[in-house]
């Protein structure tokens, strides 16, 4: 039995490693959605960034190249409705706009190109047990890099997300910063994006950072623990889908959902704000 | 126009087809306290956006001689900082030097000395490693002034600050207030619906009501008539014209509310058939215009 699993991690290594990663990546990232209160973004952009795929594939391009330019188009849309007020409609609902705009795009973008099964797999499953040695080179290569970045730039990130007027009053220019976050967590999921699929670029997104929350007593604790706690579902998941043959994304959800819950279980009762006079 | 932070002529403001307050000419002299008093809705928090240059003016004029990049100190709303996250009252006031310093890294051991400096200033400088949502309402709006002051603003803006406090924490900040704008020179802006709180501790006073500015000149010169002129016969609001208003006092909110009624009021009722006065003020120079409305404001000032 521990010769089978030998077996198959060396077989699976690429997308162990992959599936690693991708959980980082996407639990530190997530952090700053949580920060924004902007989770709905983490569930709109792999939508976003699916269509684009999809798109792509349908004429011929590369799909990462797909992916970029409607997900670009889509935050630059996000940062300009944000920057104005008189619009008549609030973020949350452009947000909730291009995730049904996305969702209903792909499927019948993959209906009309008799692409059904892809999509299926790109939206829901994703196929992280094919993933190579270049999906890994490419994670690390970029994925990584950009979340440094924004690590780096994380005073200014904070105060932007947590008291935009704030920082406004300031004279921080917060609308850059917001590109640079959107832009941000937008790489980092196309980067995920295949191998995972997009429920569960959104479960690592969220469900990382909601245990690490329950658990980590600074702000720095909180990235490092989502981070973590990623990690570790993702790998989990990967996990659980060789051992009992279970598609992987899906797998990597219940087991970040299972970490999740336990941390919000051993961090009961912490959780104590003083009440308000 | 030297020596004022701000000065506006014929201003209105509100957003692209939605004028939200007209007619606003003032100026903000440097080191001085303006209040800007107006119940909810009152365009109180869209006129500070135009002051603050979040907003540009629909019409009329701004100038801000005073205004440089980061020479404002913004102190929210309590409940306006997520408390979901763990932050210590150290990150709090350190979000307060993020535009004065690098957007990269920094040395932490340099930001953390000026965080304590400013905590220093609010009495809070043994709190620094406490959770910040474990501190009281009075404490957490002292390191929110903190956090204002640890990017050594010119100009210090303070939304509701008092909101959600009861009255010991109300006097213990807005006394603070006082003392640090004597020190350190600061032009402050107040924005409240309690007018009891403005009273003692501004100079200056903007009062909005439906949309346009009913007074405004030195905060002395408002009288209770003027408020009835404003706002009915119905309101009394004894701690003003001469008739118990305390210097004593750091709230006029005391004198002001009746036996029973809620110690933050500020205003309460009066006799019903008082006529309203048709003129403003104590010799001041304030300009009051506006429509009379009935307008009870038993717990928050006008019209809250």
């Amino acid at each position: 039995m521990p010769g089978d699993w030998l077996d198959l991690l060396s077989f699976f290594h690429d997308a162990l490693l992959v599936a690693m990663v991708a959980g980082f990546l996407l639990g530190a990232m997530g952090v700053f959605l949580h920060l924004r209160r902007s989770l709905f973004l983490g569930a709109a952009l792999p939508q976003v960034a699916g269509l684009g795929f999809i798109l792509a594939m349908a004429v011929h391009l590369p799909a990462w190249l797909g992916a970029l330019v409607v997900v670009a188009g889509f935050v630059g849309l996000l940062t300009w409705r944000g920057a104005g007020e008189a619009g008549g409609f609030t973020a949350e609902a452009a947000i909730g706009l291009g995730f049904v705009a996305a969702m209903a795009g792909s499927v019948l973008v993959t209906a009309l190109t008799g692409t059904e099964t892809h999509g299926l797999e790109l939206l829901l499953k994703g196929s992280v047990l094919t993933s190579t040695c270049q999906d890994l080179h490419r994670l690390v290569g970029f994925g990584l890099p950009w979340l440094l970045v924004l690590l780096l730039m994380r005073r200014r990130l904070v105060l932007i997300s947590l008291d935009p007027e704030m920082a406004r009053a300031m004279g921080i220019p917060v609308r850059p910063f917001e590109v640079a976050l959107f832009f941000g967590a937008s790489v980092a999921i196309i980067l995920t994006l295949q191998a995972a699929g997009a429920m569960a670029c959104f479960g690592l997104l969220l469900l990382p950072g909601l245990g690490a929350l329950a658990v980590a007593s600074t702000v720095r604790g909180v990235f490092v623990w989502a981070a973590g706690l990623g990690m570790i579902g993702a790998v989990g998941g990967v996990a659980a889908a060789l051992a009992w043959d279970l598609p992987a994304g899906p797998a990597m959800v219940v087991a970040s959902l299972a970490l999740t819950v336990i941390c919000r279980w051993l961090g009961r009762g912490r959780f104590v704000p003083h009440p308000v006079s | 126009m030297n020596g004022v932070w701000a000065s506006a002529q014929g201003m209105t403001v509100g957003y692209p087809g939605r004028p939200v307050v007209e007619g606003v000419t003032f100026d903000l002299p440097l080191g001085s306290a303006l209040g800007l008093v107006g119940p909810n809705g009152s365009g109180k928090t869209t006129l500070l956006r135009t002051l603050l240059g979040l907003l540009p003016p629909l019409a009329g004029r701004l100038d801000r001689p005073g205004a440089r990049p980061g020479g404002v100190g913004y102190v929210p709303q309590q409940g306006a900082i997520d408390e979901l996250f763990p932050f210590t009252v150290r990150d709090i006031v350190e979000m307060g030097l993020a535009a004065r310093h690098s957007a990269w890294w920094g040395p932490a051991a340099a930001w953390r000395a000026e965080a304590q400096a400013a905590l220093a200033a609010v009495g809070l400088a043994d709190q620094a490693g406490r959770l910040f949502r474990e501190l009281s309402g009075g404490m957490k709006q002292r390191a929110l002034v903190a956090r204002a002051l640890a990017g050594r603003p010119d100009l210090l803006v303070l939304d509701e600050p008092t909101r959600g406090l009861d009255l010991g924490q109300t006097a213990t900040l807005l006394r603070l207030l006082d003392q640090l704008r004597r020190d350190r020179g600061l032009t402050t802006i107040m924005v409240s619906h309690v007018l009891s709180d403005v009273l003692e501790h501004t100079d200056q006073l903007l009062l909005l009501h439906e949309g346009r500015v009913a007074f405004q000149g030195p905060t002395r010169g408002l009288t209770e008539r003027d408020l009835q002129r404003i706002y009915g016969p119905d309101v009394a609001f004894p701690a003003l014209a001469g008739a118990t208003r305390s210097p004593g006092l750091a709230n006029g909110a005391v004198a002001a509310a009746a036996p029973g009624s809620a110690p933050s009021s500020g205003l309460s009722r009066g006799e019903p058939g008082k006529e309203p006065a048709a003129t403003a003020s104590d010799g001041a120079a304030p300009s009051s215009t506006g429509p009379a409305a009935p307008e009870p404001g038993r717990r928050e000032a006008p019209g809250g």
